[in-house]
């Protein structure tokens, strides 16, 4: 089946039924995922979904139907159906398509070796990576799951300015999560990698690392409450990242829903904090080259030395702001209309080594999980779970968890006194370790 | 029971294509999926149609419509699982699906024989008035009586914004032990959120109802009180003192508090994580694991509410289990696969997000009946504490019984009263410890609902408390 054709009929089925423009996103998925559990196969997936999103603006209204019928007739209906829906919204300038929302583009990243590997292949993968759990401590004694994944996801996006944008994916990745056991303790290690390219898989080391986290937690204890400097691992950095780019979502801002509203040009953290979302980093993950509204993405700082340079805009938050779209749409299946976030984003690593960090702190905690939500977006007031190892004048002291670590997400930026030159990805966005000089820890 | 008065628009497309799914092809797929020597295989066939609007900034700024019609087809062999699910629902499509599922069987292609009966189904959630007949503007109209009743609750309210979502499902579900059902799952809700400002500083509060009904909810629940819990929460936020730190007594909400039981012990007690022995309540079955003033129940069996099921998604039968009983856990929450390997023959709580999803245990309605104390009881014994009246949700860690709680309204108790509101924090707590400390039970109880992640799937979840006290909690506040 020509998908291109079927996403251009769409559009002219929306615009036969009387749109003023439309869009037409069709995504072609398909999928296989292994469970394996104590050296043996529990599941086997295997599917294919498609699907496409249809668009339509007519007289500054908008609506966005989905289906999975594909047939002229079932296009038709969708049209209609949208026509109808859209009448019931409201007037809004920014419900049409993007000036430049044109032009063609195509992003692969396909992996032809991936298609080669037989289903023992990846079978083998999961034993082996269960199996470093395993060998690297008798302490490690049960496995929740281990799970390989694989698949091509394929996107489709036209629009009747003539947009044509095709991207086509290959993923595949592992997972594990194991149990150290001692006495009646049990902690879970989990640990995971998700890349392009079967190549890149390395199931030794995912296997390693998600023991290594179990056993460092056994003998876990929380400690008594106090205000302390708390170290964020490279591990759980990319969490903080998050509250930051959901706070800086420009539909958010325009309605004066997070607390970095109006900040733009401000320093919100210290000279030596830059914060980079990236769309065309080498080897980077969530690479892309039109976002969800069919704008070019580009590089860019969000926040350079220290300042807050960008909001994300999408069409609507940037008339509404007097700024122009940054091209962070973010769209994954057709079933959504998509949602503002970065491409592949990270705190810009610093110069000081990891040891360097823990050694500079006389009593404090490294964070290496979080439980919970957290944030409260609007007032940027922050208390949330977490686990992690004690420090003791820089040396770790024993393992920590029942605490919470609380906050203002903007003490937290002002607060970030050092930042490591560990930076790591994971699927695309990462974080080096780093420090924050205070916040509240409750325990005991 | 009442009849339905009235019945969703569009049939499935297992009605309006002829003889697609009818008895006998459902069987003939089933033993396609068991042709290779699988010991058991089902299908779950979903037409579901989703709408949902958005109003934000006093505008209707979305309207979407979602159409998800699909199979999916499991086969088991021993331990082991293979699932395949399809959107093209052709016979032909259907059946390779089944052999795509099959595969995980090594023997030769054998033939069987499937013949379907009807399953037994509960009727517990009539719909008077389906939403996919309610006219758009009348769902229009919700939003804005919604936002028009935060809008004028205070002054100080500058944003609003309310989702009002349907979800009409329709269910085949057929299993090669003999079990054929066809059952409709009908939810609407509708939830605000509005944001206060006072100088620099902005507070939000969210409001929500919803039910396994129709639009008849807004007739039961005013729109008007959704928009009006929303806004005097952000409003009382504005005011609120930073939140207490360290270990404190606390009183836990009616209602949604209830994400306690789903946290502390709901997750753990789930027959997967015990089958594995990964969860910290593995091999408890027998012992203490709460206070002896503590009993814990799962049903489906609540007629029009957010978890109850007529049938769970693998034909099983649903029903009320008692979980805990006088602090004594006395069952584990099974889907059929866990229990065929748990040497159990019941099951109920099977439940997937939809068919591209592998079914699995998971909770319905979770909830805790009365106890003999006024809340005022509650209150008064305690001097100083904190009282947890909103969440945002909460997350658990099955292997060490380490949970949190997102507290979104917090009040200062001293002296045996309600005093100031403060700013939200997290409860931390470990599951049996906490649920031992539980030492009064109000008479309050109250039903209420929200929505669980397991596994990268999210599945619809009830709850259920009267106000509890919990002699001691971590609470996670800036304030020594």
């Amino acid at each position: 089946m020509d998908y291109t054709e079927i996403a251009h009929l769409a559009v002219k089925a929306a615009m036969d039924a009387g749109a003023d423009e439309a869009e037409a996103y069709l995504t072609v998925e398909d999928y296989l995922s292994l469970t394996a559990r104590m050296k043996e196969i529990e599941k086997v997936e295997r599917a294919g979904v498609t699907g496409l999103g249809l668009k339509v603006f007519k007289d500054r209204r908008k609506a966005y139907v989905t289906g999975t019928g594909l047939t002229a007739r079932d296009l038709k209906v969708m049209a209609r159906r949208a026509l109808d829906y859209a009448a019931e919204t409201c007037e809004e300038e920014s419900n049409r398509l993007c000036e430049e929302a044109v032009g063609t583009s195509e992003l692969t990243v396909f992996d032809t070796d991936l298609a080669r590997q037989d289903l023992q292949t990846k079978i083998d993968l999961l034993l082996r990576l269960e199996g470093a759990a395993y060998d690297r401590d008798p302490r490690v004694k049960n496995t929740e799951e281990a799970d390989y994944w694989d698949g091509t996801f394929e996107k489709i996006h036209v629009n009747s300015r003539g947009l044509v944008s095709r991207e086509k994916k290959t993923h595949c990745g592992l997972s594990l999560s194991v149990l150290a056991m001692d006495g009646d303790e049990r902690q879970v290690g989990a640990q995971y990698q998700a890349v392009r390219y079967f190549s890149k898989i390395s199931p030794e080391e995912v296997g390693e690392e998600a023991a290594r986290h179990a056993l460092r937690k056994l003998g876990a204890r929380p400690v008594k409450s106090q205000k302390a400097p708390v170290v964020f691992d490279n591990r759980i950095g990319l969490r903080f990242l998050g509250y930051l780019i959901a706070a800086v979502n420009g539909e958010r801002v325009a309605l004066n829903e997070t607390f970095l509203a109006g900040k733009v040009g401000e320093s919100i953290a210290p000279a030596h904090v830059s914060i980079v979302d990236e769309c065309d980093r080498e080897g980077g993950y969530a690479n892309s080259i039109v976002d969800g509204e069919g704008i070019r993405t580009e590089n860019k700082n969000i926040v350079s030395d220290g300042v807050l340079t960008t909001y994300l805009h999408n069409l609507h938050s940037a008339l509404k702001l007097g700024a122009l779209p940054t091209g962070n749409v973010q769209r994954g299946s057709y079933e959504r209309e998509g949602a503002l976030g970065a491409h592949n984003l990270y705190l810009a690593p610093g110069k000081s080594s990891r040891e360097e960090i823990l050694g500079s702190v006389k009593s404090g905690l490294l964070v290496t999980n979080l439980m919970g939500m957290g944030l409260n977006i609007a007032s940027g007031h922050y208390s949330i779970g977490a686990s992690g190892l004690w420090i003791e004048n820089g040396q770790i002291t024993h393992p920590v968890e029942r605490v919470t670590i609380a906050s203002t997400v903007q003490a937290m930026l002002m607060g970030i006194e050092e930042v490591a030159d560990d930076l790591r990805f994971w699927a695309g966005s990462g974080s080096p370790t780093f420090k924050i000089s205070e916040m509240t820890i409750s325990g005991e | 029971m009442q009849e339905p008065i009235s019945t969703a628009t569009e049939p499935p497309f297992w009605q309006s294509e002829n003889g697609l799914l009818s008895r006998e092809s459902v069987a003939r797929i089933l033993e396609a999926g068991l042709e290779r020597g699988g010991d058991f295989a089902d299908l779950y066939a979903e037409d579901t149609v989703v709408t949902a609007l958005t109003r934000r900034d006093r505008k209707i700024r979305d309207i979407q419509y979602n159409v998800q019609r699909g199979v999916g087809i499991r086969v088991i062999s021993g331990k082991v699982v293979g699932y395949a699910h399809t959107a093209d629902v052709s016979q032909e499509s259907l059946l390779e699906a089944a052999r795509t599922a099959g595969r995980i069987a090594k023997g030769e292609v054998r033939s069987v024989t499937v013949e379907l009966a009807n399953a037994k189904l509960h009727a517990l959630s009539p719909v008077a008035q389906y939403p996919d007949q309610a006219a758009s503007s009348a769902k229009v109209d919700v939003l804005l009586r919604t936002d028009e009743a935060a809008r004028a609750h205070h002054s100080s309210i500058k944003e609003v914004s309310v989702m009002y979502r349907d979800v009409v499902q329709r269910l085949l579900l057929a299993t090669s032990d003999g079990k054929l059902a066809e059952d409709e799952r009908v939810r609407t809700s509708l939830f605000c959120s509005a944001v206060a400002a006072l100088g620099s500083d902005r507070q939000s509060g969210s409001g929500r109802i919803g039910g396994m009904k129709g639009f008849e909810l807004f007739s039961e629940i005013s729109p008007e009180s959704v928009g009006e819990r929303a806004a005097a929460q952000a409003v009382k936020m504005l005011t609120a003192g930073p939140a207490p730190s360290g270990q404190l007594p606390v009183i836990l909400t009616n209602g949604w508090g209830a994400v306690l039981l789903h946290e502390a012990i709901g997750h753990g007690i789930e027959a997967d994580f015990n089958r594995k022995g990964t969860s910290k309540f593995s091999e408890m079955l027998g012992k203490r694991v709460a206070s002896d003033i503590v009993s814990i129940h799962d049903t489906a069996m609540i007629p029009n509410h957010w978890g109850s099921l007529n049938v769970d998604d693998e034909c099983g039968e649903t029903r009320e289990t008692e979980l805990v009983r006088n602090g004594v856990l006395t069952s584990y929450m099974y889907d059929r696969y866990n229990a065929g390997l748990m040497g159990k023959d019941g099951w109920g709580n099977s439940r997937r997000e939809n068919y591209r999803c592998v079914p699995m245990p998971r909770m319905t309605n979770t909830i805790m009946r009365n106890g003999p104390h006024s809340f005022e009881d509650l209150v008064r014994t305690v001097k100083r504490g904190f009282y947890a009246a909103d969440f945002t949700g909460g997350q658990v860690d099955i292997t060490n019984g380490q949970f949190v709680f997102s507290v979104s309204e917090g009040y200062l108790v001293e002296d045996g009263k309600i005093t100031a509101p403060v700013k939200g924090a997290t409860l931390i707590g470990d599951g049996a410890d906490v649920l031992g400390k539980i030492t009064m039970v109000a008479d309050d109880f109250e039903l209420s609902f929200g929505g669980c992640g397991k596994n990268g799937q999210y599945v619809p979840v009830g709850l259920g408390q009267p106000h509890l006290l919990i002699s001691s909690m971590t609470v996670g506040g800036t304030k020594g």
